[in-house]
């Protein structure tokens, strides 16, 4: 990492502490769980790398981060489709089958990948098939909110419009650099970073706003997070 | 592996569009309209409203025919083509009603069972045949609300059907077209059609408004 990528990052862990804080603090980790927890670990994961890279941004740690954020993007997904859906017993049903089937493919397509423990093959090959199933995911939950008509929490709204672009970009992203290299790939490299910086201040924004009222009979103080 | 990433994007981008331009306010008053009596109020004077625009044509349209036999063919052209501008206006209403029945279709948990249009009720060929297809392709949807749906899109194409063909009929009467008795035979059968059709409609709003009735609206909304 050279210095300006190095400044990028560090601006980049700034705005997700201040994300962290701003979960804690506007208490939207009670609106979603998984993502508040996504924020922590990327904070502190990212914020090792940055920290001490000799130790940590290595090509045995990287594909142990991604993995677990990969795990956490999943979780936020079910999550958010879950609370989202669980007053209508029918998209519930929809979603649960969907995701079931997403979830089934993408198996199917890592268990397909390209055989190796090369560092190379995780970036090229896996990982981006692991970025298609939450690609989906988002997508999937997304589109049964659209054709139910569900309403939809402002603030996970604003995570999701915000957060499935990025996963577009990083995908993208990640799949030229498994065949260009890393060498190669440094101006993308640089758009990656700029793209989650961007995300980030955003999700700040989403984190530390107050929520337009949502106009319903039964609106009141949120009771899964900040009103 | 670069096509399904291509597939991923385009597909996300288009539900990401449809998802960011949409009216959140909008949909959670749907919700509070669907939920509450007011939605009930609502529907009700749509019911109302509807029927009075098709009895204005309806009125229009007696008045043509009668005018006509006794012999004044061009009052009978004028107020044809002011009955056909009644039915323009009324089409739409009608399709904006079903198309709004099929959206709240899918937002209701349990739709009540609908039975099939029956062919018999109709005259006009072409809308006995959607009909036939109707009842045809009923037997293979499972879900209530799927034949529900079905049902809403064959009345919303029976419409637009009809009015075509009541353009057509009105625009060869008009022009002095041979087999005028014909045309005239065909806006009889368009009306009766018409009348058909609305009270198809109005029937499937009473079964939507049935099924809305047994949903535990309270706790939905509480939970919304």
């Amino acid at each position: 990492m050279n210095r300006l990528q190095q400044a990028i990052a560090f601006i980049g862990i700034g705005l997700l502490a201040a994300a962290a804080f701003g979960s804690l603090v506007r208490r939207r980790f009670r609106a979603w769980w998984f993502f508040s927890l996504y924020l922590l670990m990327v904070l502190v994961l990212e914020g090792l790398m940055l920290v001490a890279p000799a130790r940590f941004h290595t090509p045995e740690f990287w594909p142990a981060k991604e993995t677990a954020y990969a795990g956490l993007r999943f979780a936020m997904a079910c999550e958010v489709g879950v609370r989202t859906m669980r007053a209508f017993p029918g998209a519930l049903a929809t979603a649960r089958r969907i995701v079931l089937l997403i979830l089934a493919v993408t198996l199917a397509a890592v268990a397909t990948a390209p055989e190796s423990s090369h560092y190379t093959t995780f970036v090229g090959e896996l990982q981006p098939r692991v970025l298609n199933g939450s690609i989906w995911m988002l997508t999937a939950i997304a589109g049964v909110i659209l054709w139910y008509r569900l309403p939809v929490q402002p603030f996970h709204k604003a995570i999701l419009l915000s957060y499935l672009p990025y996963v577009l970009v990083f995908t993208i992203l990640l799949s030229y650099l498994g065949r260009a290299g890393w060498q190669r790939g440094i101006a993308m490299q640089y758009v990656n970073q700029l793209a989650y910086v961007t995300l980030v201040a955003y999700w700040n924004y989403a984190i530390w706003r107050r929520d337009p009222p949502t106009g319903l009979r039964s609106s009141r103080p949120d009771q899964d997070g900040a009103a | 592996m670069w096509w399904l990433i291509t597939l991923s994007t385009l597909g996300g981008l288009a539900v990401l569009f449809l998802l960011g331009r949409r009216n959140e306010r909008s949909v959670r008053r749907d919700w509070e309209l669907l939920l509450t009596p007011r939605g009930e109020e609502l529907y009700r004077s749509i019911s109302g409203r509807v029927q009075t625009q098709l009895e204005l044509a309806d009125t229009t349209y007696d008045e043509a025919f009668t005018v006509r036999q006794l012999g004044s063919v061009e009052e009978a052209k004028h107020l044809l083509d002011v009955g056909f501008k009644v039915i323009e206006k009324f089409c739409p209403t009608m399709l904006q009603l079903l198309s709004a029945m099929a959206t709240f279709s899918r937002m209701v948990s349990a739709m009540t069972p609908i039975r099939p249009l029956r062919p018999q009720s109709f005259r006009l060929p072409q809308i006995v045949s959607l009909a036939y297809v109707n009842q045809l392709v009923h037997q293979f949807l499972v879900s209530t609300a799927e034949r529900f749906r079905l049902r809403l899109y064959v009345l919303g194409r029976g419409f637009g059907l009809a009015t075509r063909f009541l353009l057509s009929s009105t625009r060869r009467i008009a022009s002095n077209a041979p087999e005028q008795d014909r045309e005239w035979d065909q806006i009889q059968a368009i009306r009766d059609d018409f009348q058909t059709l609305t009270d198809e409609s109005m029937e499937s709003l009473r079964v939507l408004l049935t099924s809305l009735a047994t949903q535990d609206r309270d706790a939905l909304l509480d939970r919304i």
